[in-house]
């Protein structure tokens, strides 16, 4: 092979490799990159609080949280998808826990989770994530709509990556058919939804 | 806490629809004797407890979103035999026919489907269908004429030691309903002492045979943490059948105060077996402490 042919297909390699790679480029620029996020139950949290006799609201929590996170470079493609089991219920009182867990409120037997899988994300102000989704409680499925605020995100010690997301809401437990002893215990229940997720 | 909110749906409520029923109705059918009117005590305590349910939990959709809520429906089947129970006892084979189908279709309500539940289903639902069973066939010859109102008394502390039991298992409303039940019986006794009448005990086992069983085994199946054992619920579902059984054999051996005090101490000793059983459980007395 002569060295005029040689620089033939070099210079024609280069132009396949230049037009290869400006189609990879342009392809990655018109879709987006998604993470997939495990929900980090451990470090992962779900409290709630309800006002008791309308004089003092007191908080309970759930201790076991699972599920996934999307996480998009474009947020509104992002997904949320948290499932929490009811039986987990702890209010540091094993008597209360048994009450709420029965057919009073929860009635874990047949309603063991609450799912919250979002629908649709819009972007609010400074950087909050406007997240509407279904919440399942109790066998009743309302849609809601909550403020997501991304808290962080970066390598954990053991060569993974995580990422946090935190928001508060209320709901109304009547809503979804839990309208036993309103009297006794407020009809709002503040929720506070605090989620870590390990890079899969 | 007594709260009168509850007490108004769950104790005046039925207590109104038991004694506008039986003063009502029987001044309606006054006239026409009393085997007519042997119908008015079951409606009276089925319409009673009916009212109580849909004033405390509101209606309920057929079929139910949860599985209590079958009770709702187990009124009205127990109201049902409860009507028909003057009329089988006069015919035993039809009214072990009646009986066995009350039985097998209270136990297809009450066992549930959960999976928690799927290695001792087919168990359970001979357990309570025998259970309803034996209760029907124990009450179902209680009569005024031979027994006295008596068996109104007993039902009624039967009815109450299932509320506490149900209650003190976290299920405060299958504890409401038992309180509905043993009020209707209460008051349903105080108007028959007040006025006698022929009718006002014949056939009125069935409500609580039907529904004993299924307030305190629900009880149990709701409960999640496992800490009860079913022994309590099981002694407080069978109340009837002690209620039945005790009357039919002390015959007339026993007789004034003493009778009352003897058959009032055999229902209740088991029902204080059943709430020391689940107190024992739970270590503590009052479930809503806190």
């Amino acid at each position: 092979m002569s060295k005029l042919s040689q620089d033939v297909l070099s210079r024609s390699t280069r132009v396949w490799i230049m037009l290869l790679s400006a189609a990879v480029i342009l392809g990655c620029g018109s879709q987006s990159f998604a993470d997939a996020y495990k929900i980090d139950g451990m470090h992962s949290s779900v409290m709630f609080r309800v006002k008791h006799l309308n004089v003092s609201p007191f908080y309970g929590r759930f201790n076991s949280v699972s599920g996934k996170i999307q996480v998009n470079d474009d947020p509104t493609k992002s997904t949320f998808e948290v499932i929490v089991k009811t039986e987990s219920l702890d209010t540091n009182d094993k008597k209360r826990d048994g009450h709420i867990k029965g057919t009073d409120f929860f009635n874990v037997r047949e309603f063991p989770t609450i799912t919250f899988k979002s629908k649709s994300i819009k972007t609010g102000d400074k950087g909050v994530l406007k997240v509407t989704g279904d919440l399942t409680c109790h066998g009743v499925t309302k849609s809601i709509t909550v403020d997501m605020t991304a808290t962080g995100s970066g390598p954990d010690p053991w060569g993974g990556f995580r990422t946090g997301f935190e928001t508060t809401f209320t709901i109304k437990r009547s809503d979804y058919g839990m309208d036993y002893m309103l009297k006794m215990l407020g009809d709002d229940v503040k929720l506070f939804v605090a989620l870590e997720g390990v890079k899969q | 806490m007594i709260m009168l909110d509850p007490l108004l749906r769950g104790v005046f409520a039925p207590a109104v629809v038991v004694i506008v029923m039986m003063v009502v109705g029987h001044r309606i059918w006054r006239n026409r004797g009393d085997r007519k009117a042997e119908f008015l005590p079951a409606i009276a305590i089925g319409l009673g407890v009916s009212v109580s349910y849909v004033a405390l939990f509101g209606w309920t959709k057929v079929p139910p979103a949860e599985h209590w809520q079958w009770t709702f429906v187990l009124i009205g089947i127990a109201t049902l035999a409860s009507i028909l129970t003057p009329h089988l006892s006069r015919r035993p084979a039809a009214g072990a026919i009646v009986w066995i189908i009350i039985a097998a279709l209270s136990s297809w309500l009450i066992v549930p489907s959960w999976e928690a539940f799927e290695a001792t289903r087919l168990q359970w639902h001979g357990a309570v269908a025998m259970l309803v069973f034996a209760n029907l066939a124990a009450t179902s010859r209680l009569n005024q004429k031979n027994d006295g109102l008596l068996p109104l008394l007993l039902l009624c502390i039967a009815a109450g030691f299932g509320s506490v039991v149900a209650g003190l298992a976290h299920t405060a409303k299958l504890a409401q309903l038992c309180g509905a039940l043993a009020t209707t019986l209460g008051v349903l006794w105080i108007v028959g002492s007040l006025k006698r009448k022929r009718g006002h005990v014949i056939g009125i086992g069935a409500i609580p045979s039907v529904m004993l069983p299924a307030c305190a085994l629900l009880a149990y199946f709701y409960e999640s943490s496992g800490e009860f054992h079913p022994t309590a619920f099981v002694i407080c579902g069978a109340l009837p059948f002690v209620v039945g059984a005790a009357v039919r054999v002390s015959g007339k051996r026993l007789a004034g105060w003493k009778r009352v005090v003897i058959l009032s101490l055999i229902t209740a000793i088991p029902g204080a077996i059943a709430v020391i059983l689940v107190v024992l459980a739970s270590q503590g007395d009052d479930p809503y402490a806190y």
